[in-house]
């Protein structure tokens, strides 16, 4: 499995039990249909459920299994795109509580991370460059050089 | 009841940027000062930048929106009424602590809109009387960026060297200058060196969910833990319900609720709202008096009027190299003021400032905004425009200004209330036509900005609702009376000892993110009052 594991200091309950084997073919269907596989990439299915990046979404935010549950029990057993289909245009809250939940687990798989060469919001410390970037080239000479482009304050 | 505190010099309700300066500043000197903020401090192990959790987290952990929130601090606000949701943070720190930290004073025109351009109102002082307070409270506050940019008279800079450019910057920065337009390397409130009790930044471009770093100026983090090592008192969980009136008509202090749901007494000589746009005005409607029915301190009948929330903007440009978008200051990496000011060929009148910004990390390249529901990433094109988008897009952010409108406003809600029981505020906010046309013209213009850096598409967000982080107007400052609230220091015409410093007193909007002014003008009114402290009235 390449999910990470719970961040330091987040709750590590189980995942909600209710979200069950036959729920979760539900959400790899509908995940699959979201992000298929291709381009060297493996499918929402594949990750979300396959290497239970679900589990470790549902760690992270807990609050989301209720609606997440709620959600694949009414689209059970309905076709994936027809499902996804209505609920994008009938339910935007449903919809987006889905993708997060999709593309949340999908991103925090280190395996598709590294695919995609992301590695996080990383600390990049500022460097002093002397001369600075903005006095390279030129840059803020010609600035300059246009001159002031504010109205002053009129006399009274 | 219970006076805990004793009766203080002054009592300023709202720890946020206007109630940490004036805190600050009358502590050092030797004012008695007690605060009460409804929220608590900042919870940091929450910024979660550095872990591969932050976008899972961000926005349930920092969300902008009371109502998404609905935190105990929290009071709800019915926007159903309004083309813009109104945006704060309820805690120590108040907006500071998820601001984008775009550090803008205001350009002299924004002092004199009826003068330049015939509508709205002057403010009742100029660029020039502000100059010497935004060049200390910079010092204080932490903020770096350049001096000479030529969209402000000549004078002091920010006492830290300005946030790189980053590769974004430079392609812009090129273009502008083929263009003819202005820019400059942005002002913000990051530090770039460690300075006083910030770190210095490491561009995980996180600033708007909480800096898990200590390197935005945030007034949790450096003004109040001075002004409580001054002496000020600062009250977290304590929610005003009520500003008290003696017979002669002064404040004398103000009922609050403690966490238990306690009904508490803070007595004062001198009390200063600087709760928002929306907060500052509530506050004053609940607490109208048999003599003041109306609200306090509302003779002129515009408390809550003239609400301003800067409608909002984005365009987004896509590149084929990487310029490792996904890094950076968020916050801005430079600034282009060429279309601040107003131009009468373009059909309406102001302007918008531009910031250019980073666009995150991978999920943020799903969401719906900026990127638009019609560019969904959603199926077979899901890899190809992720990777099109992901550390190869940048975007300016554009804040429009708003002219006042009396219909504009914030009311007290008659049916909703907090957790206390306290009725909740109600904004009614219609964009104007124009805010629109101003809109129109800057996103072509953006459009054109990033063609010229060398985008190969361009991307212009939806207009979205959730953008009203400036609430601004609602206790207009100025000279008369009759169609002011409070005169040129804050003070409230109507009660002499009470006073507005946040940015209810701004008479109109201007086109930048409003923290800068905020804080100096909070400066200058807390100058003002210990100046003045010898004639100040307070209750009897």
């Amino acid at each position: 499995m390449s999910v990470e594991s719970t961040a330091p200091g987040a709750p590590a309950p189980d995942p909600d039990p209710a979200i069950g084997a036959e729920l979760k073919t539900t959400l790899a269907g509908l995940a699959d249909v979201l992000i298929p596989a291709g381009e060297g990439m493996p499918s929402g299915g594949e990750v979300v459920v396959g290497r239970d990046a679900l589990g470790a979404v549902l760690r992270i935010r807990p609050e989301l299994a209720g609606g997440l549950h709620e959600l694949l029990e009414a689209v059970r057993g309905e076709d994936p795109a027809a499902a996804l289909g209505r609920l994008e245009s009938d339910d935007a809250a449903a919809f987006g509580l889905l993708t997060t939940v999709v593309a949340g687990g999908y991103f925090f798989d280190r395996q598709v991370r590294e695919a995609l060469d992301y590695h996080g919001q990383q600390a990049v410390p500022i460097e002093t460059l002397e001369p600075p970037d903005y006095e390279r080239d030129g840059l803020l000479a010609s600035v300059v050089e246009r001159g002031p482009i504010y109205r002053p304050t009129p006399p009274e | 009841m219970v006076d805990q505190n004793g009766t203080a010099d002054v009592l300023i309700v709202g720890a946020g940027a206007s109630g940490a300066v004036a805190a600050k500043r009358l502590a050092e000197e030797g004012f008695d000062v007690v605060c009460l903020e409804q929220g608590d401090w900042p919870d940091y192990s929450k910024a979660r930048a550095g872990h591969p959790d932050f976008e899972l987290t961000a926005a349930r952990d920092w969300s902008w929106d009371p109502n998404e929130r609905a935190w105990t601090a929290d009071y709800p606000v019915d926007d159903s009424d309004s083309d813009i949701t109104a945006l704060m943070w309820n805690g120590v720190g108040g907006g500071t602590v998820v601001y984008a930290a775009h550090w803008q004073r205001n350009m002299p025109s924004d002092f004199r809109v009826r003068s330049l351009d015939g509508v709205a109102d002057d403010w009742p002082l100029s660029y020039e009387e502000l100059e010497p307070h935004y060049v200390r409270v910079e010092r204080d506050w932490g903020v770096s960026g350049l001096a000479g940019d030529t969209a402000f008279p000549p004078g002091e800079g920010p006492p830290m060297p300005p946030v790189p450019l980053a590769e974004m910057g430079k392609r812009v920065a090129k273009a502008h200058n083929e263009l003819g337009w202005h820019w400059w390397p942005a002002p913000n409130a990051i530090a770039t060196t460690p300075y006083g009790r910030l770190h210095a930044c490491v561009q995980r471009a996180t600033c708007l969910r909480g800096c898990a770093e200590g390197a935005k100026a945030s007034v949790d983090l450096t003004y109040w833990p001075d002004a409580v090592e001054l002496g000020a008192k600062l009250v977290t969980d304590a929610r005003v319900k009520r500003l008290e009136v003696d017979s002669a008509g002064r404040v004398t202090g103000a009922t609050w609720v403690d966490a238990d749901g306690k009904e508490r007494f803070q007595g004062a000589a001198v009390t200063l709202l600087c709760a928002n746009g929306i907060g500052t005005p509530r506050l004053l409607l609940l607490s109208a008096t048999e003599s003041q029915p109306d609200g306090l301190a509302n003779s002129s009948g515009l408390v809550g009027k003239r609400l301003m929330m800067h409608p909002f903007g984005t365009v987004v440009g896509l590149f084929e190299d990487p310029i490792g978008s996904s890094q950076g200051v968020w916050g801005q990496h430079l600034h282009s003021l060429e279309f601040y000011e107003t131009d009468a060929d373009r059909g309406f009148v102001r302007g918008a400032k531009w910031g250019l910004q980073p666009t995150g990390g991978p999920l943020a390249m799903t969401m719906a905004y900026p990127w638009g529901e019609e560019n969904s990433v959603w199926g077979p094109d899901f890899h190809r425009e992720i990777r099109r988008r992901l550390g190869h897009s940048a975007m300016w952010g554009f804040i429009f200004e708003d002219l006042p409108e009396e219909a504009n406003r914030v009311e007290l809600d008659p049916e909703r209330t907090d957790s206390d029981g306290i009725p909740a505020a109600k904004i009614i906010y219609e964009m104007s036509e124009n805010s629109n046309r101003m809109i129109a013209f800057h996103e072509q213009r953006a459009r054109e900005s990033l063609e010229a850096a060398g985008a190969y598409d361009v991307i212009v967000a939806p207009q979205i609702r959730a953008t009203g982080w400036h609430l601004l107007g609602t206790c207009v400052m100025g000279d008369d009376p009759e169609t002011s609230v409070v005169d040129r220091w804050g003070r409230a015409h109507d009660v002499p000892n009470l006073y507005v410093f946040d940015g209810s007193t701004w008479p109109t909007s201007s086109g930048m993110n409003p923290t800068a002014t905020i804080a100096a003008m909070a400066l200058r009114f807390a100058d003002r009052l210990i100046e003045t402290r010898r004639n100040q009235k307070g209750a009897s």
